[in-house]
């Protein structure tokens, strides 16, 4: 049973089950760098670079990669924050770019976030019921319902809303607050939750709290997950499948059995092997990859990777394509050389 | 479900405990009320003097503190004083307050081409003094009580629009604004529930910190004989017609300008307290 209130839900599932949820068609988003006012020549941080994929309804979508390659920039860009500079994405068969009023509104129910810093994404000076009563309200819901159904989120994520209700995020932990964050988009009852690292700021045992509480609400509401976040075992727990991204391009995108076990991609090897073992007897002195990734404002020809490769030769001075190397479970990589082991 | 206190009601009741605020808030009431209902509890006429009681020292018989160097009953204009004293001080700020922080919201929370507009307009009259510009709006106003509140108002605007743009462009870029922007909520809406209550703090408290500078530029037009004229009553006024005085009587000449401290330092504590009692997190 859904405690969600389905008169909030516009369906407009117009492809069915097979349909993708959403749909993201080379889509770039460039920062210009600011210079000098007289100066014309501008260069820009290539921050999001021709990524395509798209999310299966239901499914789980994981996006890893180290630090600046573009993820949070393309959670920015899914959930409308910001323009991208070119390509489109789909929402469910609408072009979220060409939309504008009413049904841009009813595009951003659909679509919601939960951010990594659980302070900073609740109004200091309001408390969590307020909060989470905001969004209904602003879409029509009358205060009274609004605080209903806020009351009754906050129950469904672990909250007691008696107890924790009235309570301002400064008296909550790290935990309670993102559960909050957490009842907070489910609010608009969406079809897509963006989780951008949300439980990388929590500590491990609450992490798997809020982990688990993500998975079990999947099931109930049938919700679509996109996953990001740099913890490769979170990313595994989660995840149906997963997205490599380096230096804001996909490289490689599969099921999450053939990325951790049959890993193509040279880089996603090395983020493996950069994990830290639980068993000592498995602990690597050697670091596995060296150096930091290239410059994302003059990017290198070729493969943008190819500075860190122990298999790069004249080969990678062309830009390799996403290629399926297993079309049974859909398995892209762009590598010239891709590892089979 | 449990009923809680709405907020303001939390802000007074933290108020309501803190022997500051009484004390700032009982002194501020005092004047205010005194100063408005001069006429009624006051028999004494503020202009009349005396030529042969010329600065009489404080405690005189008939005259508690004293007269001036006109032989007028310094109680009777100090009260009376206040009246104009004090509007000077707070209508320009408010006015300002509520011109500035609507500037400083836009330019804040639009950001970009908007607020290099707004805030470089702004710094043309930060390029000058305060009372440099105030004396100078006011010269080409005219003298007038109208018109040296405008030049005061236009004064202080800057200053507030940019404190307020300050806080604005901190608040803009946090998460939950961000979370407001995805729900769909207007823009008029997320400033007024998400932006404006979290910078409402910093620019009240600056704002009413600039009650006693405005009194003082006030008083200080006056001196210019921009302001208010002679034998008006006002405080800045009295201290300067005052100042002969200040080496023969002291006690007397000083008293316009304890006025002044008493009233501006109130404000500040009060405003103090205020900004402590909504800081919600205290």
């Amino acid at each position: 049973m859904s405690l969600i209130d389905k008169s909030l839900v516009q369906d407009s599932d117009v492809g069915g089950p097979a349909q993708a949820l959403l749909i993201v068609n080379e889509l770039r988003k460039l920062f210009p760098i600011n210079g000098s006012i007289f100066s014309s020549k501008k260069d820009y941080v290539h921050a999001v670079n021709g990524v395509s994929f798209s999310i299966n309804k239901g499914e789980t979508l994981g996006i890893v990669g180290e630090s600046g390659c573009g993820k949070s920039t393309l959670a920015k860009l899914l959930s409308n924050l910001i323009k991208p500079t070119s390509g489109s994405m789909i929402f469910d068969g609408q072009g979220i770019n060409e939309l504008r009023g009413i049904p841009l509104k009813t595009l951003k129910k659909n679509l919601q976030m939960v951010f990594q810093d659980s302070y900073s994404s609740l109004n200091p000076r309001l408390n969590i019921l307020a909060s989470i009563a905001y969004g209904p309200m602003i879409h029509g819901m009358k205060s009274e319902d609004a605080k209903e159904l806020a009351a009754n989120l906050l129950n469904r994520v672990g909250l007691d809303a008696n107890q924790f209700g009235y309570r301002y995020p400064h008296e909550l932990s790290g935990g309670q607050r993102q559960r909050a964050n957490i009842a907070r988009a489910l609010s608009f009852s969406p079809r897509l939750l963006l989780l951008d690292e949300a439980v990388a700021a929590l500590d491990k045992s609450v992490q798997a709290q809020v982990l688990n509480l993500l998975i079990d609400l999947k099931k109930e509401e049938n919700l679509t997950y996109l996953f990001i976040s740099h913890d490769l075992n979170v990313v595994h727990y989660m995840s149906d499948r997963v997205l490599v991204m380096y230096l804001g391009k996909v490289v490689e995108v599969g099921t999450v059995d053939r990325i951790f076990n049959e890993t193509a991609h040279p880089y996603t090897k090395a983020l493996l092997l950069a994990q830290p073992a639980m068993d000592p007897a498995k602990r690597k002195i050697q670091v596995p990859i060296m150096g930091d990734p290239p410059s994302p404002i003059h990017l290198p020809k070729g493969c943008s990777f190819k500075s860190r490769c122990a298999h790069a030769n004249s080969v990678c001075e062309d830009e390799p394509k996403l290629k399926n190397i297993d079309p049974i479970t859909d398995h892209w990589v762009s590598c010239h050389h891709h590892l089979k082991d | 479900m449990i009923e809680h206190p709405s907020y303001w009601t939390h802000v007074f009741t933290k108020l309501s405990k803190n022997k500051i605020a009484w004390l700032s808030g009982g002194l501020l009431t005092v004047i205010l009320l005194s100063a408005f209902f001069a006429p009624l509890i006051l028999s004494t006429d503020p202009y009349r003097g005396a030529m042969l009681n010329r600065l009489n020292p404080v405690l005189t018989s008939g005259h508690l503190l004293g007269t001036d160097e006109l032989g007028r009953d310094m109680l009777t204009r100090l009260i009376y004083g206040g009246r104009i004293s004090i509007l000077l001080g707070m209508a320009p700020v408010i006015l300002a307050f509520i011109i500035g922080s609507c500037i400083g919201l836009i330019a804040g929370f639009m950001g970009g081409k908007i607020n290099m507009l707004i805030m470089r307009t702004m710094d043309v009259f930060y390029a000058f003094p305060s009372v440099l510009l105030a004396v100078s709006i006011s010269g080409a106003l005219g003298p007038g009580i109208v018109n040296s509140l405008l030049a005061l108002t236009i004064v202080f605007i800057p200053q507030i629009v940019r404190v307020c743009e300050s806080s604005t462009t901190q608040v803009r870029q946090l998460d939950f604004v961000s979370a407001a922007k995805m729900s769909g909520a207007s823009t008029f809406s997320i400033i007024r529930v998400h932006v404006f209550p979290n910078i409402i703090g910093p620019v009240f408290v600056y704002t009413t910190s600039l009650f006693s500078v405005s009194m003082i530029l006030g008083s200080g037009l006056s001196f210019l004989g921009l302001g208010i004229k002679p034998p008006e009553p006002e405080w800045g006024l009295m201290l300067n017609t005052l100042r002969p005085a200040l080496y023969t009587h002291p006690g007397l000449a000083v008293l316009p300008g304890l006025f002044i401290f008493i009233t501006s330092i109130s404000f500040n504590l009060l405003s103090d307290c205020f900004n402590t009692a909504m800081d919600i997190k205290k």
